[in-house]
């Protein structure tokens, strides 16, 4: 599938900022199941626009506002053109048990998605709940799959019902929240069972223009009015598997990574510090276009 | 196995006993010891210990300070000095300098690896647990070429002998690095205090230590930089060694910054000065990798440089420590450097670590908590003093809260058998006794470390005692280390290039002296505002009520910045609670002690800056509202005791008048003293316009014209100290035409509009010239302009009433210069202090 991309940021300051220093993390990053054909990044004020690849190859843009300034606008416009997903994992004959003794050898590599982190902490009530979803008798391939419809149906879908700074023991609290605290509470589970499994940061097509899909998706999504954030779960096989755990179903052709990480603190779209009066109002504004067109060249932006 | 390395030791050591430094030392330097032994004993107990009180008088004269750890009064304890120097031959010193330049060469392939290509990591020779767990491991560093690939610029090492004589390195510092100017200090006052003392021994000088730092800094600087600019970049007055961090910046001659004094702007960093963004090459950080950069490094953390990896990532700037050395803190990694050395340089560890156990090993962790309290435990990488425990002092159930928590995270502990300390005479009221005493030495990292002659020794303050540390109440000593031929010579200063242009003021420095003026000035008038209204309420309280007055007040109470419904309040209208209103409601952002405490922490903030003498009487005048206010029933609450108020109002003056007479006594006349005499002037004629203009307009309602004028303008003249002036002048009873005109225009009157203004224009010209940047928002333009208007306005015309009684137009042209006052002083920070009008320095 072949999207146009509109992701704009407003920020208004009650009084003027100074001094206003941002990352962003707006870019879709490129891999197999998905190729960027190209993208910008407006800002008003018009400053310069510095990048590089973060620890997690995520493409990240610096900018600098050394003025005064009464809003910021970002502007990220991109086209990326989406792969089928090939599922890795339901393929897999093994236990939990079983594949954590395949981890093993890559140990090094995904030892920070084993980790608890900032938004991710362990607890003892996480850990039973860990036990009880995902016994290490299970077959993988389907624990994941309930633990995917679980969270689905378990906790309700309410936009702010949480701040940007829930960690998962607050979602667990109130059993609401957004796409990114499904996300870090089906994230958690799977580090206590000792199943590496990381963060993605990205959009969603949630309208599909035709009522039917090719991936049996519903035609309605959730996560449109902003980014939308799902699961990667690492499979034995050495592939990170997508699973989507507001929606219930896996990562298709309708998801559109941005970066990875371990959780949203490493991957936030936009980041930034300012002087000035602390009061600020935050707009996003997120517009995912199918296009009937395929782009004329697929060209990785690497060259 | 490299102790047939060491000098030849002497005296059997049992393995419990720490080793005596001078019956362990060489014949020679046995000999020296001997000698200073000599000339130390051959005075008199009483001289010996005025020899000590004295040393201690001068280091609290130099303000050789540490906080103290346990200390919550955040006062600055004054670090003593013992007179009994440590002396280092030449040939144990050479033994050290090779161990520690091999041991620094290490640390800086360990991190060269670690933030590249992980090779220690992926061969299993490290496990990657010990790296990856540690929060002082910076992802985002990963992959950030550093210049030259040196992470390690300078590095610390704490040493002592283990029973059997060894050296053996107790802590590694080699992201940030304390203590050199304590030596440098020590050093300084015992050839003050005990000259004679040098005679014993060709000592090694150690002055040019903050020079050949500077000049090693240089050199790491990135290629297109053609002159160096450096900076020492500390957190500020609230760190517990920022004695040493402004002593070592003013010894190297370069600006001791904070994170706010820098500003990253297209890839680069600048220091933010009073001319101008300067562009800056090299940042020497005295503190951790989570205050360099909030976004690439910290976790949401206030205060950082933003964007300062963004710089190191494109080579712009070089940051020494590298930014992810802190990892450096591990106690783990340091326990495995026997095996790191194998594997980066393929030979032994020429000084071992001392023996640790790094309980992330499972049989090691059992080892700890079978022998916990016999065992030193601390946290694996946070070097908090608080993050120590010493098994055999601890109560059973600290014991046992302790080894739980080892259980629960093995991995976030070491322990080691005892701190290793040798023992070294110390001067006290029976002579010389022995005490625990710890080495620290300093090395200049790069492709061929280079250890500097200079060293510092830290003893207990007690005998038994085994804290040597400054934070808990350690002595110094100095530290000797003998000449020999082999030194290596100081590298030349070949291919240094020194900045050619001087420095202007950081912008920090300029507003907070700006403030300085403006809120010690602003405390002075509203406390002479307050004594004169009180006393003629005195004097006329047999004809008039209080409320009589209220006009006035009102009119200064305005002008001055208290809350206008203020004396609307019932026992305002009573007289009563004024003075605890204006002088001491530290709730009253105008009120005098509001005044005073933003003054102060103004000045506070630039300590280093300001002369002493001045910093005193602020602090003095503080004191006064703190006292003032702590007499319940006087001022503090209730009906005022007059005497009381007149006495803290009596106070108050003295001191504001010592403050003025002292900042033009003691203060050099550069560009610093600019900004807070424009502080000071800005301050005053905003006042006095606005008192003025609060008078006219009352004077524009009132009926009775002919009563209210007679008392109030005499009043006013009073109050704003011009009553004199006025009377020489004019000798005659106020009017409102000449108080006007005295007020605004007269030249000569330091508290006139006019006075005022050329009192700023002189300071913008001398700081900034005349021609610099005389652009259309520039500060010196709108003052000059505003100054000709003052100067040529009639001011018959503004006061005339014009027809049908329509008011004097004064008042409204008052009001438009004092909005023309406080947009100068807008113009004035931003071109200045903010840099919101861009001027980059080349």
């Amino acid at each position: 599938m072949f999207f146009h991309i509109e992701h704009t940021t407003e920020y208004v300051y009650s009084q003027p900022a100074t001094e206003a220093f941002s990352e962003l993390r707006l870019r879709p990053r490129d891999s197999k199941r998905q190729k960027v054909s190209r993208h910008s990044t407006l800002i008003q004020p018009a400053v310069l626009v510095e990048s590089y690849l973060d620890y997690f190859a995520n493409y990240v843009e610096t900018i600098s506002i050394p003025f005064r300034h009464n809003k910021m606008v970002v502007t990220s416009i991109c086209e990326v053109s989406t792969y089928p997903v090939i599922d890795a994992l339901s393929g897999l004959d093994l236990s939990i048990g079983e594949a954590r003794q395949l981890f093993g050898e890559r140990r090094r590599e995904v030892h920070d998605f084993l980790r608890p982190s900032g938004f991710i902490q362990f607890t003892p009530e996480l850990n039973r709940m860990a036990r009880e979803l995902l016994p290490p008798a299970k077959s993988l391939a389907q624990a994941i799959k309930d633990l995917n419809t679980h969270i689905h149906t378990s906790y309700r879908y309410a936009p702010g019902a949480t701040h940007v700074g829930a960690t998962v023991t607050d979602f667990l609290a109130i059993r609401k929240g957004v796409c990114q605290d499904f996300a870090h509470l089906m994230i958690c589970l799977c580090r206590l069972a000792g199943i590496p499994a990381r963060y993605v940061s990205g959009y969603i097509e949630s309208e599909s223009p035709s009522p039917t899909t090719a991936d049996k998706t519903p035609a309605k999504l959730i996560g449109a009015a902003a980014s939308h954030a799902w699961v990667e779960v690492y499979a034995p096989n050495h592939c990170w598997v997508g699973f989507d755990p507001t929606n219930n179903i896996m990562e298709g052709e309708r998801h559109v990574q941005i970066g990875i990480g371990r959780d949203f603190h490493d991957v936030t779209p936009l980041k930034g510090v300012f002087k000035g009066r602390k009061q600020q109002s935050l707009s996003v504004a997120v517009r995912v276009m199918r296009t009937q067109l395929a782009p004329e060249s697929v060209i990785p932006s690497t060259s | 196995m490299l102790v047939e390395e060491l000098p030849a030791r002497k005296g059997s050591l049992s393995e419990e006993a720490a080793i005596d430094e001078v019956a362990a030392a060489s014949p020679g330097t046995r000999a020296d010891y001997a000698e200073v032994q000599r000339l130390l004993l051959r005075r008199p107990k009483a001289a010996l210990s005025r020899l000590s009180s004295e040393a201690l008088q001068i280091m609290r004269e130099l303000g050789v300070t540490f906080q103290l750890y346990r200390d919550d009064s955040q006062k600055d304890h004054i670090v003593p000095l013992d007179l009994f120097p440590r002396i280092l031959d030449a040939a144990e010193w050479d033994f050290l300098a090779r161990g520690i330049t091999q041991r620094t060469t290490l640390w800086n392939a360990f991190f060269k690896d670690i933030y590249d290509s992980q090779e220690v990591l992926k061969t299993g020779t490290l496990p990657f647990e010990l790296v990856y767990d540690d929060p002082h491991y910076q992802r985002s560093a990963v992959g950030v070429r550093v210049t030259g690939d040196v992470y390690v610029h300078a590095a610390a090492y704490d040493l002592a002998r283990d029973s059997s004589g060894r050296w053996r390195v107790i802590e590694d510092y080699v992201s940030t690095s304390g203590g050199a100017s304590y030596a440098l200090q020590s050093r300084h006052v015992l050839t003050r205090v005990c000259p004679e003392l040098f005679k014993a021994a060709d000592v090694a000088p150690i002055h040019g230590y903050p020079t050949e730092l500077l000049e090693h800094l240089r050199r790491f600087a990135h290629a297109a930089s053609t002159e160096p600019r450096v900076v020492v970049l500390s957190s500020g007055l609230y760190n517990s060694a920022h004695y040493e961090h402004s002593y070592l910046a003013r010894s190297m001659g370069v600006p001791l910054v904070r994170d706010s004094d820098l500003i990253v702007l297209n890839t680069r960093v600048f220091l933010k000065t009073i001319g101008g963004l300067e562009p800056i090459d090299v940042i020497f950080r005295v503190v951790d990798d989570w205050a360099l950069d909030p976004l690439a490094l910290g976790t949401d953390e206030k205060g950082g440089v933003p964007g300062l990896l963004s710089c190191v990532r494109k080579g712009t700037v070089t940051v020494a420590n590298a930014i992810g050395a802190g990892l450096g803190n591990n106690r783990a990694l340091s326990a495995s450097l026997a095996r790191l050395s194998r594997f980066y340089l393929n030979e032994p560890l020429i000084i071992p670590t001392v023996e640790r156990f790094v309980c992330f090993d499972q049989d090691q962790c059992e080892n700890v908590l079978g022998d916990l309290g016999n065992l030193c435990v601390s946290a694996v990488s946070d070097r908090s003093f608080n993050k120590v425990w010493r098994g055999p002092e601890l109560p059973g159930e600290e014991l046992a809260a302790l080894r739980s928590r080892i259980m629960a995270s093995p991995a976030e502990y070491v322990a080691e058998r005892y701190l290793p300390l040798t023992m070294l005479p110390s001067c006290d009221a029976n002579g010389l006794t022995s005490r625990h005493a710890g080495l620290r030495v300093f090395v200049f990292g790069g492709p061929a470390p280079r250890l500097y002659p200079i060293a510092l020794t830290r003893s207990a303050a007690k005998p038994g005692s085994r804290i040597i540390s400054s934070g808990l109440g350690g002595e110094l000593k100095d530290t000797w280390i003998l000449r020999a031929p082999s030194h290596d010579p100081s590298p030349s200063s070949a291919g240094v290039v020194s900045p050619t242009r001087r420095l202007r003021l950081g912008s920090r420095i300029a507003e907070n002296l700006y403030w300085m003026g403006r809120y010690a000035e602003r405390a002075e008038t509203t406390t002479r505002i307050f004594k004169v209204l009180h006393q003629i309420q005195l004097e006329d309280q047999a004809v008039q009520t209080p409320q009589a007055w209220a006009p006035l007040w009102e009119a200064l109470a305005r002008a001055t910045g208290h809350a206008s419904n203020f004396f609307k309040r019932p026992q305002m209208r009573k007289g009563q609670g004024l003075a605890r209103y204006v002088l001491l409601d530290r709730e009253n952002p105008s009120s005098v002690a509001a005044c005073l405490e933003r003054c102060r922490d103004n000045a506070q903030a630039i300590r280093e800056s300001i002369p002493p003498e001045v910093w005193v009487i602020i602090n003095r005048l503080h004191q006064i509202t703190e006292e003032a206010s702590g007499f319940p029933g006087e001022i503090a609450a209730g009906p005022p005791d007059t005497a009381r108020v007149l006495e803290v109002v009596e106070q108050l003056l003295n001191q504001l008048d010592a403050l003025t007479g002292s900042a033009s006594k003691n203060s050099l006349r550069d560009d610093g003293w600019h900004f807070w005499s424009m502080g000071v002037n800005v301050d005053r004629a905003v006042t006095t316009v606005l008192v003025l203009r609060q008078v006219f307009l009352k004077l524009a309602a009132e009926k009775e014209l002919k009563r209210f004028l007679d008392a109030n303008l005499d009043a006013l003249l009073r109050m704003l100290s011009c009553l004199y002036a006025y009377r020489s002048l004019y000798q005659a009873r106020p009017t409102p035409q000449n108080v006007a005109n005295l007020l605004l225009q007269d030249r000569q009157l330091p508290r006139s509009l006019l006075h005022c203004l050329e009192r700023i224009s002189e300071s913008l010209t001398t700081v900034f010239g005349t021609e610099a940047r005389d652009e259309k928002a520039s500060p010196r333009r709108a003052c000059e302009q505003l100054k000709a208007e003052v100067a040529f306005t009639d001011l018959a015309i503004h006061l005339a009433t014009g027809k049908g009684s329509k008011p004097a137009r004064l008042p409204r042209w008052l009001e438009e210069v004092a909005g023309r006052l406080n947009g100068m002083s807008t113009a004035i920070s931003d071109h200045y202090l903010y840099h919101q009008a861009i001027n980059i320095l080349r």
